[in-house]
């Protein structure tokens, strides 16, 4: 078979791309939230060694590649790979393989199970089509460590952090470590109880857990955990970090919800391969957000 | 509150060794004892703190200063 009587963008839904070498392709697997069994690397490493040349190349987004496979053999390891079930990634305008942190599985910040709902973006948006390439990212907490905000739709977890005067010894530890400077102290003078507060600018508040986490005498805690969702964010040519859509969202459902909005306003609105970011900066944020989150009456009248 | 007795300045000193020395320090203390401890902002008074609490040892009073933080602490 030649590369002239294939269907390329057909191959790229199936995340093989053309090689500059004729008649060569890259095979891009799915690694959701980047996690493969060892078995299935040992799997990896014999298609590589039997139809590519050897070796692997580690994506930016948490994916394996094989390359230099001859377009006569692309079958026959896409075959052996779904053998030990993996599955091909997604290249072109549509949704990518979703990445995560390790989340709060085993990481002592993490306050979301960041692989869980990778794989629950996964089943529900992998492969839908779009105007262009769409990215999606979770983050377990304000580290960000999987950059949320460099993504189309990036979702970092969160904590509310409460402030109580039992146990509070007025150390000013959480004023100091707050990474933005969102903790204050007020004097108080009603002549009973504590004569301070500590409190916590919610807009300022990046619901990361530095402060509950390291209070010495716990009168800050972690309250409810929740989401915080970003949109248009991009890198590329022209690079553009997210906007937040939702500051705390509360529940899961509500995070798909507005996922789901966003991929509908952004299917209806974005012009061919115009990123969802750039697309935000022609409509305007306000506009975008409005609609998305529901508050635009009527735009929902009609969706 | 005791007095001040000792200081340890840890600026400049990479992690976890601050974190390490500090904690030596606080448990070379008596129990009446406070150290105030000078570390560098950021990455280093996360460490640092964290290692205090972990060890179970108390702090006092945190302060910052222009490119550092003060901290005064004591033995559990």
């Amino acid at each position: 078979m030649s590369t002239d009587t294939l269907d390329l963008a057909a191959l790229s839904r199936v995340g093989m791309m053309r090689q500059k070498q004729p008649d060569y392709f890259v095979m891009r697997l799915k690694a959701v939230a980047g996690d493969l069994t060892a078995r299935q690397l040992a799997s990896i490493a014999e298609v590589a060694e039997l139809y590519g040349r050897g070796f692997v190349h580690l994506s930016t987004r948490q994916g394996v590649e094989i390359h230099y496979v001859h377009v006569d053999n692309l079958e026959k390891a896409r075959n052996a790979l779904a053998a030990a079930e993996i599955e091909m990634g997604a290249c072109g305008p549509r949704v990518r393989v979703i990445v995560a942190c390790p989340g709060a599985e085993t990481c002592r910040w993490g306050v979301i199970d960041t692989k869980q709902m990778a794989r629950e973006l996964d089943a529900r948006y992998f492969k839908k089509e779009a105007p262009s390439k769409f990215k999606m990212a979770v983050t377990g907490c304000s580290h960000n460590c999987t950059k949320a905000n460099e993504n189309d739709i990036g979702v970092r977890g969160g904590i509310e952090p409460l402030w109580k005067s039992e146990g509070c010894v007025d150390c000013g530890l959480c004023v100091t470590l707050c990474p933005v400077g969102a903790i204050g102290r007020q004097s108080e003078d009603n002549g009973a109880g504590p004569a301070y507060r500590y409190t916590a600018d919610e807009e300022r508040c990046i619901n990361c857990s530095v402060c509950t986490s390291l209070c010495p005498t716990n009168a800050w805690s972690a309250g409810k955990s929740g989401y915080t969702v970003f949109i248009g964010g991009t890198m590329g040519k022209v690079p553009r970090l997210a906007s937040v859509l939702k500051k705390f969202v509360a529940t899961e459902e509500e995070v798909y919800r507005l996922v789901d909005r966003s991929l509908n306003y952004y299917r209806e609105h974005g012009w061919k391969k115009e990123r969802f970011g750039h697309m935000i900066d022609r409509i305007g944020l306000e506009t975008v957000k409005g609609a998305i989150l529901d508050t635009d009456a009527e735009y929902s009248e009609n969706h | 509150m005791p007095s001040t007795a000792k200081t340890i300045d840890v600026q400049g000193v990479s992690c976890p060794v601050n974190a390490v020395r500090v904690k030596q320090a606080i448990s070379e203390l008596s129990a009446d004892e406070l150290i105030e401890i000078i570390v560098d902002e950021g990455e280093a008074i996360i460490m640092v703190a964290r290692s205090i609490n972990d060890a179970g040892h108390r702090i006092f009073k945190v302060e910052r200063r222009e490119h550092s933080v003060s901290i005064i602490a004591g033995k559990r």
